[in-house]
């Protein structure tokens, strides 16, 4: 049998709150937190977004990091989020010394750069080192590492919106595989300029709150956020008397091959990361769903279908939790993971807001707070690029 | 485990594509760095396809689809790539055209094809691999990053993988990385780096036939002391079951500073007469210039002889079994890399 590999803690912020308890209020409550922005400086006002309602200097206090104008919230949020996993999982400074990070981020420090860009265009004087030298993905690793004293192994992954949970899935075979005893996995993702106007150029940002798996979908929400895991194996959790809370058991990934940004109509990407996942994980009953549905004509269709088709027309319950949230990009997948373990956790089932008309091709998404014997949840997660990668978690 | 070159291939700023000549000089072009002397791509790429796709893409399909044919694998199990700053080009252009339109209206193109993972997801579309697919953006170890995870694949079942590295230059690049002084000028006698760009990728395989060329370990750290590489140095070579004695050839990531302190040290660590050559007079430096260093020992391995390049100490005694690769990135990733046959 594959060697086990467990979580002992977790930690989230995402516009539903600064930690794990914030966000499963609201999760319960069903309060979605998607809003006009209020610290993005854009021209798109009217642009409904899933912002973490907190400015960069009182992140910092929150990171414990000296506010710096140039700092990217990316990383602030990361840095916070990994410590909530860090402190729950009960890792101390020694163990630290052999702890992994796998962060996925796709902007990185892009919210930086963008706005000193628009400087030096227009011939003011910038400076390259504070404005660009933490463009790149891997600062935010470096740094949230660093801040952390996490000494061990350190990748970065950018596959745009499966970042995170291509995150986990690496890091789980890094310790499948001997290599790694702990790792902290995860990502985080800014809101930027860049994202909020490139996907408004391809047309698929719903002005009014987003419709995830809805007949009258319009597109999507953008979200900011971050979460991160702690996975160990099963022989370092017992050596230092840690718990653990689940088990990561199955991950697939695979490409669509169909098409730049979207997916292949009849989700052929989709069902085979799920194929891959159920089959690692040794085919066990799915009880819940955390499904990508983005809320765009392309993606929940070509979803629904892989979903219909990897379960024989009987598609167990599901729900996209992207209606409270907003699509958080490199972040969703850490995001939804920590929402599939609180799903474990709490025996509940969280509910597709937004929704009231079926699209006719499977049966309907949950629509409230249900609860419900979750033995196993399946996290989908899609991006750009084709990149397509399933998650299964189940409870100890 | 050992994981097999089945083939590779890169451009750089040098004549090493489709094949490797590189007795000529760099080509430093109109730009103050040196630009990658690339191919005419339409033998690899449909002309209406590459007509949008930037010169990042447009190097890895083409390095791709060459160390593809030369492997006879039509279809690898998974692709993964590793890249530093990925699509800049696409990135500096679409944030151009938000900045000059105030936010109006755009084009998505630049945008849909800045995203870190175009170069990976554009080599499955054209190939139709559906298999495995990941994008590692991680600095000085975004590479290295990609090549354990292809170790893990291979390790895992996968029967082979296509692997790659690839970085392209701008302007603002340059100037960032000339200011955070990580490089310099093609031009001055500074001991600066010299920035590149390029791509090479490799077909690995699990399974070899004798006399075949194999990565047989990889050790990556960052933040440590000369005194603490030096240790990293003993552990790694003791894991793999090697003494300083049996290494025949250093390949390291020199670049216009011969009097590096990290390059030296882990010099002086083997015996005088092993020969040492760098690979960066080739590649120039860049976040992920490894795959090129990984290449070019292979290279060496595969073909039994020494680049017409001036060694930079030791004498070769025509010996050639073993290679150990070092690199580092502005002192701060290190990487080593055993190559044998």
């Amino acid at each position: 049998m594959a060697a086990r590999i467990f979580v002992s803690g977790y930690g989230i912020v995402s516009s539903l709150g600064m930690n794990v308890s914030e966000n499963l209020n609201a999760l319960k409550n069903e309060k979605p937190r998607i809003t006009n922005p209020a610290f993005l400086p854009t021209n798109h006002r009217e642009m409904m977004v899933g912002e973490v309602k907190e400015s960069n200097e009182s992140l910092s206090k929150i990171a414990g990091v000296k506010f710096h104008p140039t700092f990217s919230r990316t990383i602030l949020l990361g840095i916070i989020a990994a410590r909530e996993a860090l402190e729950m999982a009960g890792i101390g400074k020694a163990e630290c010394h052999n702890t992994g990070l796998v962060s996925g981020t796709s902007v990185g420090g892009m919210d930086i750069s963008e706005r000193l860009y628009k400087d030096l265009l227009e011939g003011k004087p910038v400076s390259y080192q504070e404005s660009f030298s933490g463009h790149d993905c891997g600062h935010s690793t470096q740094l949230i590492s660093q801040h952390l004293r996490l000494k061990g192994y350190s990748s970065t992954i950018s596959t745009a919106c499966s970042s995170a949970a291509n995150a986990i899935m690496h890091a789980g075979m890094l310790i499948r595989s001997g290599q790694m005893d702990c790792m902290v996995a995860g990502g985080c993702d800014a809101l930027s300029l860049y994202t909020l106007n490139g996907f408004n150029a391809l047309k698929i940002l719903d002005t009014e709150w987003c419709k995830p798996f809805d007949a009258a979908r319009h597109g999507l929400n953008l979200g900011e956020g971050a979460a991160y895991l702690v996975l160990e194996s099963e022989a370092y959790l017992k050596k230092r008397g840690g718990k653990a809370f689940a088990e990561l058991t199955g991950f697939g990934n695979c490409n669509d091959a169909f098409h730049q940004t979207a997916s292949s109509p009849e989700g052929h990407g989709a069902f085979q990361a799920m194929q891959k996942a159920l089959q690692v994980a040794g085919n066990p009953k799915i009880d819940y769903v955390n499904a990508h549905g983005t809320g765009t004509e392309n993606n929940d269709q070509s979803e629904s279908l892989a979903l219909k088709r990897i379960f024989d027309d009987k598609v167990p319950p599901y729900s996209s939790t992207k209606a409270y949230t907003g699509h958080t990009l490199a972040a969703a997948g850490g995001i939804e993971a920590v929402y599939s373990l609180l799903a474990l956790r709490e025996q509940v089932i969280f509910p597709n807001l937004n929704f009231s008309t079926s699209m006719g091709l499977i049966s309907e998404p949950v629509r409230a707070l249900t609860s419900a014997r979750v033995k196993t949840v399946l996290s989908n997660s899609f991006g750009f690029g084709g990149n397509c990668t399933a998650l299964t978690f189940s409870g100890i | 485990m050992r994981v097999y070159i089945k083939a590779s291939a890169a451009i750089t700023p040098q004549d090493t594509f489709p094949e490797m000549a590189f007795q000529k000089k760099p080509d430093s072009a109109s730009v103050p760095f040196l630009k990658a002397m690339e191919p005419d791509y339409s033998q690899y790429i449909d002309p209406k396809l590459s007509r949008r796709m930037s010169r990042i893409i447009k190097m890895a399909i083409a390095v791709s689809k060459q160390a593809l044919t030369k492997s006879g694998v039509s279809m690898p199990d998974g692709i993964i790539v590793g890249t530093g700053l990925g699509c800049m080009a696409d990135t500096e252009k679409f944030l151009k055209e938000i900045i000059s339109t105030d936010e109006g209206l755009l084009s998505p193109t630049a945008f849909i094809q800045s995203t870190h993972n175009t170069v990976a997801g554009q080599i499955a579309l054209l190939l139709g691999c559906t298999g495995y697919n990941f994008t590692y953006t991680n600095r000085g170890h975004s590479f290295e990053n990609a090549l354990m995870d292809a170790m893990l694949q291979l390790e895992s079942g996968s029967e082979n993988i296509l692997l790659g590295g690839c970085e392209e230059t701008t302007e603002s690049v340059l100037c960032t990385f000339q200011e955070i002084g990580c490089a310099g000028s093609p031009d001055e006698a500074a001991e600066m780096p010299v920035l590149g760009e390029g791509a090479s990728f490799f077909l690995l395989s699990a399974k070899g036939e004798p006399g075949e060329v194999f990565i047989s370990g990889m050790n990556t750290f960052t933040n440590v002391s000369v005194g603490e590489m030096k240790e990293s140095l003993d552990d790694f070579l003791a894991r793999e079951g090697v003494d300083v004695d049996s290494i025949d050839l250093l390949v390291m990531g020199y670049n216009n500073d011969q009097s590096d302190t990290w390059y030296q040290t882990i010099s002086k660590t083997f015996p005088d007469e092993v020969p040492v050559i760098s690979f960066k007079n080739i590649s120039g430096e860049y976040f992920t210039s490894v795959s090129y260093g990984l290449h070019h020992a292979a290279l060496v391995l595969q073909r039994q002889s020494l680049p017409d390049q001036p060694l930079i100490s030791g004498t070769f005694n025509g010996n050639l079994n073993r290679v150990l690769i070092y690199n580092h990135y502005n002192g701060f990733h290190h990487t080593f890399i055993l190559l044998s046959r």
